[in-house]
């Protein structure tokens, strides 16, 4: 099969996957619903009943933002290994999460977990710490014009750090009680527990519009992981692609990390697991990585809900369990991750 | 009539009709009032603290939800089970179809928020204190219909204190009063927390309180430092059976043997669900203090 034939055939095959497991989330959860309870609740049929209510509201905004969180991550992931030109990157490598993090725990150390138009404070406020902290590490590799791929890599490492550590001295010193560090500690695990609509509304323009455009630079990339002095020779202005591919992958991991919290795993494995599938080109490759975190995080927080129920597992807990022996037995079957 | 009359007359009565809506309507601990039509007869609650209470002012009958650390009393154990530790099932509420939600401020604030975007009124109490608890229980009653049974239950819960703290202050000694455990890290409760009200209440000296914050992590250094005259704990390895054993240990430790409540055998066991949840157990706790700080006999109710 042609690799063009090979990608849309696998495409096609996880886009049949992740239906069915929204389809098997939707109807699957603590309390017993029917298949036909949720098609006569997505039709619009009963508008006020107990089923549709937990259909309606509390499941189906989570199945979405799963999807919607999942496809972030492995998105940005592509991007961020492509850009490094190294595996172990992820969404995380330029200190979204830690600036996430910090965000998020002055925010409810503040006691500013209000919402306002909707919005969460918690979720802008990570939004926000994301954000700077990745201008941060931009303004600060940025010399001449130039993103030298070290000097990111390594100020975004630093400056995680340091957010990190003002995180865990906020817990530590700064906290108000215990309630406040539980909170925290439980949201840098990340989880989709109790997402409604607000939080699916407040992450998918970033995420679509962020896409759109990644999917844009998938040509760039392509050149780009030949080596920046081959993307040279071929005509592209490597400088600029660089820093638009960094700014548009931190804002998707951004827009992901302000609704769910740090979830690990998803961004590092499933574009390799793609790579090693469908191979590197990345007009497929950030398309096809998108299904698989969508795939991965319904799972993943289909058996969250389930597993201890009435309580909730970190979500984490369970990207990795599900996605490491997969990956594993990959890796074995073909040891080269080709970029 | 003046017209400025009218218009002070119309302000008076507009203010005596707020104050008249005000009389039926209930403050929860996050400053929502409550005005329910009619008292709330399918309650989850959200804490093992607030099923004790509805369970001790005879409304068991109405609670439809718990968290799966309702342990107490044991028919709360047969309610379906809604929420775990720091997560809230919203499909399982839901499930339930509850007119009344009983939080704490410990819960998930994400969730209750949610739980009042899918149309539930979340009723919040955040019990600080001894008296507290009576002002929670009060409100309760007058939320759930249940006001002269709630006034009883917080009167008896008073006069019970009270009879502990005129005690107290008969006493002419303050002992130092350490709540923690052995095990590193070493926490104790500062200043403001629930158990400094009951150690102070008890007649004791909260030494915790020197640190600051309300739960801080201590080192075996300050606790020598401190000289507390006696150890509440709340946790022994091994169940509180072991604690004669567990005290023979700590007096042959470096450190521990030189802590005086350790070397005069005043380490005692307190119930952890008594006395770390703001329920009506909590008056039991303190009044079992209070007979480990007189040292001597049986406490009289």
């Amino acid at each position: 099969m042609s690799p063009r034939g090979r990608s849309l055939s696998t495409m096609a095959g996880l886009a049949l996957v992740l239906a069915g497991s929204a389809v098997l989330s939707l109807v699957t959860g603590p309390v017993d619903t029917a298949l036909s309870d949720a098609v006569s609740a997505l039709v619009g049929g009963d508008g006020g009943g107990t089923q549709a209510v937990i259909l309606m509201e509390i499941r189906l905004p989570r199945v979405l933002l799963a999807i919607l969180v999942g496809s972030a991550l492995a998105l940005s992931g592509v991007v961020m290994q492509g850009f490094f030109q190294n595996p172990m990157a992820d969404p995380y490598i330029v200190g979204v999460s830690s600036g996430a993090g910090l965000g998020a725990t002055v925010a409810m150390g503040l006691g500013i977990d209000f919402w306002f138009f909707g919005l969460s404070g918690i979720g802008l406020m990570a939004f926000a710490g994301a954000l700077i902290v990745t201008a941060l590490v931009y303004m600060i590799s940025l010399r001449g014009g130039q993103l030298p791929v070290t000097t990111v890599l390594l100020s975004g490492v630093a400056l995680g750090a340091l957010a990190s550590s003002i995180t865990s001295y906020w817990m530590v010193a700064v906290r108000g009680d215990l309630f406040d560090t539980q909170r925290i500690l439980f949201w840098l695990m990340g989880s989709l527990a109790s997402r409604r609509w607000e939080h699916v509304h407040l992450a998918w323009p970033q995420i679509l519009a962020g896409a759109l455009f990644l999917q844009w630079m998938a040509r760039d990339l392509n050149v780009l992981v030949q080596g920046e002095e081959n993307a040279l020779y071929l005509g592209i202005d490597v400088e600029r692609s660089k820093r638009l591919l960094l700014v548009g992958a931190s804002l998707v991991a951004a827009a992901a990390v302000s609704v769910s919290g740090i979830i690990g795993f998803v961004g590092l494995v499933v574009p390799h697991v793609m790579r090693l599938w469908i191979g590197p080109d990345h007009r497929w490759l950030l398309p096809a990585s998108m299904l698989g975190g969508a795939v991965l995080l319904v799972n993943a927080d289909l058996l969250a809900r389930i597993v201890i129920e009435p309580a909730e597992l970190p979500i984490g807990i369970i990207t990795s369990v599900l996605g490491c022996p997969f990956f594993l037995y990959l890796l074995r079957k073909r040891r080269d991750i080709g970029f | 009539m003046d017209w400025r009359w009218r218009w002070w007359l119309g302000c008076m009565l507009f203010l005596g009709c707020i104050g008249r809506a005000e009389a039926d309507e209930v403050v929860d601990d996050l400053g929502e009032s409550f005005a329910l039509e009619q008292p709330p007869m399918r309650i989850v609650s959200l804490a093992p603290s607030n099923t004790e209470m509805l369970y001790a002012l005879g409304l068991g009958a109405r609670v439809v939800g718990v968290t799966e650390f309702c342990n107490f009393p044991q028919a709360a154990d047969s309610v379906v089970k809604v929420a775990g530790f720091n997560t809230v099932n919203l499909e399982r509420v839901t499930q339930v179809r509850p007119d009344l939600i009983m939080a704490i401020r410990g819960n998930d604030m994400e969730s209750l928020r949610s739980l009042r975007e899918l149309g539930f009124p979340v009723f919040s109490l955040d019990i600080q204190s001894l008296s507290g608890m009576g002002d929670a229980l009060r409100r309760m009653g007058k939320l759930l219909g249940a006001g002269t049974r709630a006034d009883a239950l917080a009167d008896s819960l008073d006069l019970r204190v009270k009879r502990v703290r005129s005690r107290a202050t008969s006493r002419s000694e303050r002992p130092k009063v350490l709540w923690g455990f052995w095990g590193e890290p070493i926490y104790t409760a500062g200043a403001g927390t629930m158990i400094d009200d009951v150690f102070r209440t008890a007649g004791g000296q909260n030494i915790g309180a020197r640190a600051e914050g309300a739960w801080p992590q201590v080192s075996l250094e300050t606790i020598v430092l401190w000289e507390p005259d006696v150890l509440i704990t709340t946790h022994v390895p091994g169940g509180s059976e072991n604690l004669p054993n567990e005290l023979m240990r700590l007096q042959q430790m470096d450190g521990w043997k030189m802590v005086p409540a350790v070397r005069d055998g005043r380490v005692f066991y307190v119930e952890g669900d008594w006395l770390l949840r703001p329920g009506p157990r909590l008056v039991d706790a303190l009044e079992a203090i209070a007979t480990y700080l007189d040292g001597e006999g049986d406490f009289e109710k």
